[in-house]
């Protein structure tokens, strides 16, 4: 109800509702909005009248009466069937039923609260302990750029790093390490551990001790000059967020004596590794004449000192000058029908860049780097050379190789360790790998 | 009745922040590997943190539910009260078309002196779209009456 007078005398002060007949007033309302609650819940099913007598400021009363109908059954909505109607048949009927409060009805119950924090923290933090706990991201923490955890780390400042160490380095263990290690350094754990963020590099005698000496599937590289060694662990020690500081060649021979010197290096064979730290021009190998730039090799055997010629040629890749070991083989043995010369450069190529995955036994790492001993699939000389030059899967490609350095390994690899499946020449390698320079 | 969990929301979320989380740690270990130069993200971190964008986005619009429809929809009619959520309607309103302006502002900005912010642009947008979202939202629940109906098992929704 609202006011429609103006004057003050007409004001309405006052409201009262009564319901039927009865004296006293159901409702009073002194101010508007005059605006009430009427609660039929309580009336019987009928008709019922509600009188509003509305008094004025001056005391004048004025009632009206309204009279009404009360149907209890009117809460409920039918749908599809309207009173009077003339229906056959099936008729689909909708009763809406308007909802009753909600404080009757139990409010419907979730998991408690402390299950759900529990699984958060559970799913979240063994995310967080995944990735510490398995080894390729347990260096996360601490970050591995902060140095290992070992105490000759921390205190003391890294040793510098010589530049020109560190990119020879990059090349031999691009060459002999990248196989297993992965060339990013992230390993293939459990077998064959990450090399980035790994701690135990931080200890600069003892890494160089298991390169020389190797431990379980890691091959030893007693081919390796001090320099060498000085060189594979200055790189993997300041690679990938390693930051451990150099290695010299003096800390290498100090911590590996048995290891050819700096100067001896050479000498005794290993010109392919000379040629390959060549590039840093520190290398006295570099004068031994043997100018490949690619192979970075330093596997060599007392046995290629014996036979100069053929080492020079078969490492030297890039050197077209002297492109095949065959040349002198000539002056070689046979064996069994294979050159001896071919067979020598072979195992030279094999031991260099073969035998950290395949073994020097050919026995191999299975199920990883399959067994070349006994192995039928060798029996095809074009995808040997195909799977040595181009690679697969995790065996790397050897595009630095020529076709002779191809067929040299081919050739080793076909017919040792009991293998008899005969040489294969630099012409079947070059139709294999047509690619490969000559 | 039908029951407007918040379990699947929930543990949505939680699936989601694993995954952003995943991608995050994965994006350390790329870093470390590469001398703590930050990089560009993976094809990895990518399919985490689509994954993630996809499992954020259904958690949000389940308790978006739950907060439109109640935990719990019993049949009859809901009649919307408005109450004061005229105020919020009024705030995001003017919040939507301040950021329309800006967003204006910046588009002219960047036309005339040709330096492109596009990650301010890409921000404000992303705040009109939410504040429009949210509008959306407030309307939903306070001004617009529900119905609930009880359907037989063999209706013709097919699930």
């Amino acid at each position: 109800m609202t006011e429609p007078g103006s004057s003050s005398s007409d004001r309405v002060v006052r409201i009262e509702v009564f319901l039927d007949d009865r004296p006293e007033a159901v409702q009073i309302v002194t101010a508007p909005p005059f605006r009430f609650q009427l609660d039929t819940t309580g009336l019987d099913e009928g008709a019922h009248s509600l009188r509003v007598v509305r008094i004025d400021a001056s005391g004048g009363r004025r009632e009206r009466r309204i009279p009404f109908h009360v149907e209890h059954a009117s809460d409920v909505e039918v749908r599809g069937l309207e009173p009077g109607a003339t229906v056959s048949g099936s008729v689909e009927v909708d009763v809406v039923v308007p909802p009753p409060p909600a404080a009757s009805l139990p409010k419907p119950k979730g998991p408690p609260t402390w299950l759900y924090l529990l699984m958060t923290v559970l799913i979240l933090g063994g995310i967080w302990v995944f990735f510490m706990v398995v080894p390729i991201y347990s260096n996360l923490v601490p970050a591995p750029s902060e140095g290992g955890s070992t105490a000759s780390a921390p205190s003391t400042p890294a040793p510098p790093v010589d530049a020109a160490l560190l990119k020879a380095g990059e090349q031999l263990y691009t060459s002999d390490c990248a196989a297993c290690h992965k060339p990013s350094g992230e390993g293939m754990p459990p077998t064959f551990p990450a090399l980035a963020g790994n701690s135990f590099l931080s200890d600069a005698t003892a890494t160089v001790k298991r390169i020389y000496e190797g431990s379980g599937a890691m091959p030893s590289h007693p081919s390796y000059s001090a320099k060498m060694l000085a060189e594979v662990a200055t790189y993997i020690r300041n690679t990938w967020g390693n930051a451990y500081g150099g290695v010299s060649v003096a800390d290498a021979a100090a911590a590996e004596p048995s290891a050819s010197n700096t100067g001896a290096a050479p000498a005794s064979g290993s010109a392919p590794a000379a040629s390959s730290t060549g590039s840093s021009g520190a290398s006295a190998g570099s004068a031994a004449g043997s100018s490949s730039e690619t192979t970075p090799s330093g596997s060599t055997s007392s046995t290629s000192a014996a036979t100069p010629s053929s080492s020079a040629g078969s490492t030297a890749s890039g050197a077209s000058a002297q492109p095949s070991t065959t040349a002198p083989a000539a002056a070689a043995a046979p064996s069994g029908g294979i050159d001896k010369a071919t067979m020598d450069a072979g195992e030279q190529l094999y031991e260099a860049q073969c035998t950290s995955c395949h073994q020097a036994n050919g026995a191999g790492l299975p199920p990883t780097f399959p067994a070349l001993a006994g192995n039928a699939a060798l029996s095809d000389a074009t995808a040997v050379v195909q799977r040595i030059f181009d690679g697969k899967g995790i065996m790397p490609a050897h595009k630095t190789l020529n076709v002779q350095q191809l067929a040299d390994v081919a050739t080793y690899v076909r017919n040792s360790w009991g293998n008899a499946f005969g040489p294969v020449t630099a012409e079947q390698a070059a139709q294999a790998a047509p690619k490969a320079a000559q | 009745m039908y029951r407007n969990d918040r379990v699947i929301p929930f543990f949505t979320l939680v699936f989601a922040a694993a995954l952003f989380l995943m991608s995050y740690l994965d994006g350390r270990h790329i870093t470390a590997l590469s001398g703590g130069k930050p990089q560009p993200l993976s094809v990895g971190q990518i399919g985490l943190i689509s994954l993630g964008l996809v499992f954020l986005v259904y958690g949000i619009i389940g308790y978006i539910s739950v907060w439109l429809e109640g935990r719990e929809l019993r049949p009859g009619v809901h009649k919307a009260r408005p109450g004061k959520a005229q105020w919020v309607g009024m705030a995001l309103s003017v919040l939507a078309v301040a950021l329309s302006g800006l967003f204006v502002q910046a588009i002219v900005h960047s036309l005339r002196t040709q330096e492109n912010h596009p990650g301010a642009e890409g921000i404000i947008f992303g705040s009109i779209s939410l504040t429009v979202a949210g509008l959306l939202m407030v309307y939903k629940h306070y001004y617009q009456d529900d119905e609930v109906h009880v359907e037989s098992e063999d209706s013709e929704v097919p699930w």
